[in-house]
């Protein structure tokens, strides 16, 4: 490779002096690919770009405009009566953002949490049977969610769980679920023993090791699953789906969503346009604050939740 | 008891503690229904409350091999197979390769190129949710606006999700827009590869082309592993984008996907539910295997 | 960086705040659905909070549903101070009750309609109301039903069970926007058209500019209404297969015909008039003809949320018996007639709650208990003493009322919709779901043979 790499730096040296004539027909053609770059990725933008543009533009359409299939209003105007149906005192939606706060909030402090002690078990203390364990943790990401979701009704409502917010954050404080425990586990494989050995010297028991020093340390990957927990809990649909009745005052925004705006529903497009933007709108600013941490919790890792 | 015995308890003991958690949540969340679910497939329980005493009518492996026999059930049965298994090896494969180019012309050092990459991530933002209520109401026939958008540019009208023959297509379509979140992915995959080993290949005379498919792609064969299992897994899972966007099984059952036919059956026949379940299980079970089994292509670098 | 994320994690926390607190002032009372920004009509509800005897209901989920129930209740606990009824369960569909018994919170009282309850009263989920020494006056009650309603009661073709109390006599109806046919330049049709009328009235509206002219809904009561009407059925009173028949293929291609989305030269005469929809297109008229559907066909219940959006578009709204398909030899037309009701669980075992349970529904369908909830205008009684009187006909909103006699119009025939009663119970909910796939094939292209052979083999397996 060494040999490889210095006759290469030799003959390199000699190929850029004599391209330096050709060089001016290189930056044109430069420039062509460059521009040609360019046309195809905001070509590319327009399409992903497509679902947002007609969100937002149908939402301010009024009721009689959304009956002529138009994109933006032929008279000019922004109609805000869609949102403002949507936050009036009488309309169930706010009822469902309390709801998907509550358990978006207890799970996103929840998870990172248990995930991380759990996963610090795995990583760092020593007890038998450890890899039998964590095998059978890790064979539960291939357990259909169907599977455990259906048969859990019957059993939450031997415990009288049906039409409460119990099944869609209890579960997940349990543990926080396998793909988090594994990226957590990898992260922390990635810390030297050193620091740890050296505060365990020191008199420090495993719980002031780890809160003293790993979670300081996994700050990065402590919010990437923050972050992804809350936007777990805020779109789930399977779980409010299974087990809360039609009617129910448990009901979060994507249940909420689909039954009052969903197939078969005779509201208008412009206040359902609304009601999905507004639900959007959280997720998209955390993104937002957050996409270094995402972007860089996905290549620190390697792999996503 | 000697010290270092003690200690080798005290040891264990605090490490269980630790995963304590997840012990007895993969046991009471996991398990637990898993072996519910199990007893109850033997079980004919038409119209029934569930409850965890009252069985119902022992009917042995009926539930199983009624699908096969009975030509009502087993024509939705093959029917839920074939759309799903269909989807999985139209889109799995399209969202690979696509992805995959995307993340190649973002690896690109052109100036604001992070801009378009923030883009591109922000319909996988849509929870399935939206996204279905949003293709429902803009591919309806009478007054969506994606027909009349492509009329005024002079293209032909298209059935979407009317006709049987056009579902399945539109539907991979709509899926299609999440393709940024794979992308991400491979451009954090893309990172990794050692720059140094394009440098020689170029200076060896390598068009690019060829260094795409020499390098690139052999040294991101562990991700295409993953990525195809967990494709796999979530694609045999479809369920969400399905029922909000048609609210069933799309025009003459072409969207009749597999867990949507074991929601059909939750309520008024819950065991033959999770049959249906646990045939779900070993599918995937079977799928994955496979795909471990033949990774003889997969070229594991150096791990870091 | 850590700055940042500290001022964006308290301005969460600030909106959380915020939206909780904000949710906490939701009106809890009942409120009607409406498009933004729209007056609505909630019921308070009552309690008799210390009363001896309490009883539950389920209701639809509906707004309305759970005000109608709420106003009956709030005047039925005037008047017995003894009794405590209170709403809790909201459905969205039959099978939820089977979630409810599972988790023994199954109410005493639960809402059912004519054609959904068999396949649960078969299962004995509801109690016989035909009892007479569990409920006292059931056979004098029940006889001041409408017959065609009492039909529907049954759960299969051998049973003289009364599975619940009837509470509306809904005939299909067509509603009209009067003000987009004034503007076509169409005459408004009177309550006895014929089905021919009926179409020529389509075609001028069309004419005139109308995207289509009516908004047929794609519902089981019409198609079969429709089927029946051509004189075809689904099943022969042994059980067997009866679809295969000329009459069936003509409302078949009908259907093809009708919501067609273009008409060619020489296409039969009802091509291209309706659009399937659920009455959205109808409430959303925009000012012209042009674009818009002027004729929906539905049925009482409805009413409230039509006129509501047209006392707030500006239109005048009014409503016509479904036209008359004259038959061969001039017999009259069917229409297609349901009803929905409460029926008294199996959940209601004490023998005092359960007395005065049929005690309440005894009196909701009464014509006192009618005229109490008269003002929210969704139901039309189903005791043939209100058939011409009662307060029901006098419903307005605001300065806007309709015409009543549309609702009750004799000049037709009633249709029993249980088409699939002289199955076993079983095999109902399944034979259900087979005739809505065959229905849902007519636009789709396939041929009346075709669909029908598949009916045909689908229905030979769920019956072996």
């Amino acid at each position: 490779m060494a040999a490889i790499q210095s006759t290469g730096k030799a003959f390199s040296e000699n190929r850029e002096m004599k391209t330096l004539p050709g060089e001016k027909k290189r930056k044109a053609g430069k420039i062509a690919s460059v521009t040609g770059i360019y046309a195809l990725l905001i070509l590319l933008s327009l399409f992903f770009l497509f679902p947002f543009i007609v969100m937002v533009s149908l939402s301010f359409l009024s009721d009689k405009e959304i009956q002529l299939q138009v994109l933006f209003s032929p008279s000019g105007t922004l109609y805000l009566g869609a949102y403002a149906g949507i936050f009036s005192s009488g309309s169930k939606y706010m009822k469902y953002l309390a709801n998907t706060l509550t358990v978006a909030a207890i799970t996103t402090v929840g998870i990172p949490f248990v995930s991380s002690v759990c996963a610090y078990g795995f990583a760092k203390m020593e007890f038998k049977g450890k890899e039998f364990v964590f095998g059978v943790v890790l064979s539960t990401m291939m357990i259909p969610a169907v599977i455990t979701i259906v048969p859990l009704y019957t059993i939450y409502a031997k415990l009288g769980w049906i039409n409460t917010l119990y099944p869609m954050w209890v579960p997940a404080l349990f543990g926080g679920g396998a793909t988090n425990i594994f990226l957590m586990r990898q992260f922390m494989r990635g810390i030297p023993n050193d620091m740890l050995k050296a505060a365990e010297l020191d008199g420090a028991n495993s719980f002031v090791v780890y809160t003293r020093i790993m979670v300081p340390l996994c700050k990065p990957i402590l919010l990437y699953v923050a972050v992804m927990s809350f936007m777990g809990a805020w779109n789930d649909f399977m779980t409010p789906f299974t087990y809360l009745d039609y009617g129910s005052d448990s009901i979060t925004l994507a249940l909420g969503i689909y039954y009052d705006y969903g197939p078969g529903s005779t509201k208008l497009a412009n206040e359902a346009m609304a009601a999905g933007n507004v639900m959007v709108l959280p997720c998209a600013i955390l993104f937002f604050c957050f996409q270094k941490y995402l972007i860089d919790g996905v290549a620190v890792t390697g792999m996503k939740d | 008891m000697t010290a270092n015995k003690k200690m080798k308890i005290r040891k264990n003991v605090t490490g269980y503690l630790y995963v304590l958690p997840v012990i007895l949540g993969v046991l009471f969340f996991t398990l637990l229904p898993v072996v519910y679910a199990f007893i109850n497939s033997f079980f004919e329980t038409p119209l029934k409350p569930f409850s965890l005493t009252d069985w119902g009518v022992f009917v042995g492996l009926k539930n199983y091999y009624q699908n096969f026999t009975n030509g009502y059930y087993r024509r939705r049965f093959l029917r839920s197979l074939g759309v799903t298994f269909s989807y999985a090896g139209i889109y799995i494969p399209l969202s690979l390769v696509l992805s995959f180019l995307l993340a190649v012309l973002l690896n690109k050092s052109v100036k604001g190129i992070r801009f378009f990459r923030v883009l591109y991530y922000l319909p996988v933002l849509i929870p399935a949710v939206c996204s279905g209520m949003l293709w429902n109401r803009i591919t309806d026939p009478d007054f969506g606006i994606v027909n009349a958008m492509l009329e005024s540019i002079g293209l032909k009208a298209l059935p979407w999700f009317q006709t049987a023959k056009s579902s399945m297509p539109s539907f991979v379509f709509v899926n299609l827009f999440t393709i940024g979140g794979s992308m991400i992915l491979w451009l954090a995959q893309l990172k990794n590869v050692p720059v140094s080993l394009y440098e020689s290949a170029r200076l060896d005379g390598a068009s690019k082309l060829r260094l795409l498919i020499s390098i690139t792609i052999p040294i991101c064969t562990p991700m295409i592993l993953y990525n195809v299992i967990m494709s796999i897994i979530g694609v045999m899972q479809t369920y969400a984008q399905v029922i909000t966007l048609t609210g069933g099984s799309g025009a003459e059952n072409s969207l009749l996907f597999y867990v949507f036919n074991i929601y059909d059956n939750r309520v008024q026949s819950f065991g033959y539910a999770c049959a249906l379940s646990f045939i779900l299980f070993a599918i995937i079970g079977g799928l994955t295997a496979i795909v471990m089994k033949t990774s003889k292509w997969v070229y594991y670098t150096e791990e870091g | 960086m850590t700055k940042r994320i500290k001022t964006i994690l308290s301005g969460i926390l600030a909106a959380a705040t915020i939206f909780s607190a904000s949710a906490c002032q939701v009106d809890t009372g009942k409120t009607e659905e409406s498009n933004s920004g729209k007056t609505s009509t909630s019921v308070i509800p009552e309690e008799n909070e210390n009363a001896e005897i309490q009883l539950t209901v389920g209701t639809l989920g509906k707004a309305d549903e759970q005000s109608l129930m709420q106003a009956w209740i709030n005047e039925y606990q005037k008047l017995n101070k003894n009794v405590g009824i209170k709403i809790t369960k909201n459905m969205g569909g039959m099978p939820e009750i089977i979630n409810w018994a599972s988790a023994n919170a199954l109410p005493d009282i639960v809402w059912t309609a004519g054609d959904q309850h068999s396949p649960y009263s078969g299962s004995g989920y509801f109690q016989d109301l035909s009892d007479e020494t569990v409920f006292e006056g059931s056979k004098e009650f029940f006889g001041g039903f409408y017959e065609s309603i009492i039909d529907s009661t049954h759960y299969s073709s051998e049973d003289d069970g009364i599975w619940f109390v009837p509470r509306d006599y809904n005939r299909l109806v067509i509603y009209i926007n009067v003000t987009a046919f004034e503007e076509a330049g169409v005459e408004v049709p009177g309550n006895d058209w014929t089905w021919d009328e009926f179409i020529s009235v389509c075609k001028a509206l069309k004419k005139a500019g109308a995207k289509k002219a009516i908004e047929w809904k794609s519902w089981r009561p019409v198609y079969t209404t429709m089927l029946t009407n051509f004189g075809g059925k689904y099943l022969n009173d042994d059980g067997s297969f009866a679809l295969e028949s000329d009459a069936s293929k003509a409302c078949y291609d009908f259907y093809t015909n009708f919501y067609a989305a273009k008409a060619e030269d020489g296409d039969p005469d009802e091509t291209a008039l309706a659009i399937k929809g659920e009455g959205a297109s109808f409430k959303g008229y925009a000012e012209s003809i042009t674009g818009s559907v002027p004729m929906v066909v539905d049925v009482r219940p409805q009413l409230t949320g039509y006129i509501q959006a047209a006392y707030n578009g500006g239109w005048t709204l009014d409503v016509r018996a479904f036209p008359n398909f004259v038959q061969e030899g001039g017999a009259e037309g069917y229409v297609g007639t349901g009803c929905s009701g409460y029926g008294i669980t199996k959940a209601c075992t004490d023998e005092k709650k359960r007395a005065e349970a049929w005690k309440f529904l005894k009196w909701c369908m009464s014509e006192k208990g009618y005229d109490a909830v008269a003002y929210l205008g969704n139901i039309v009684p189903a005791i043939k003493s209100m058939r011409n009187s009662g307060e029901w006909r006098e419903y307005a909103y605001g300065d806007m009322s309709v015409n009543a006699d549309a609702f009750v119009a004799e000049n037709t025939k009633d249709i029993f919709l249980n088409y699939y009663n002289v199955l076993p119970n079983s095999k109902q909910d399944s034979f259900i779901r087979l005739t809505d796939g065959f229905w849902d094939k007519v636009s789709t292209g396939k041929s009346f043979s075709a669909a029908c052979s598949e009916f045909k083999r689908d229905f030979d397996d769920l019956i072996q």
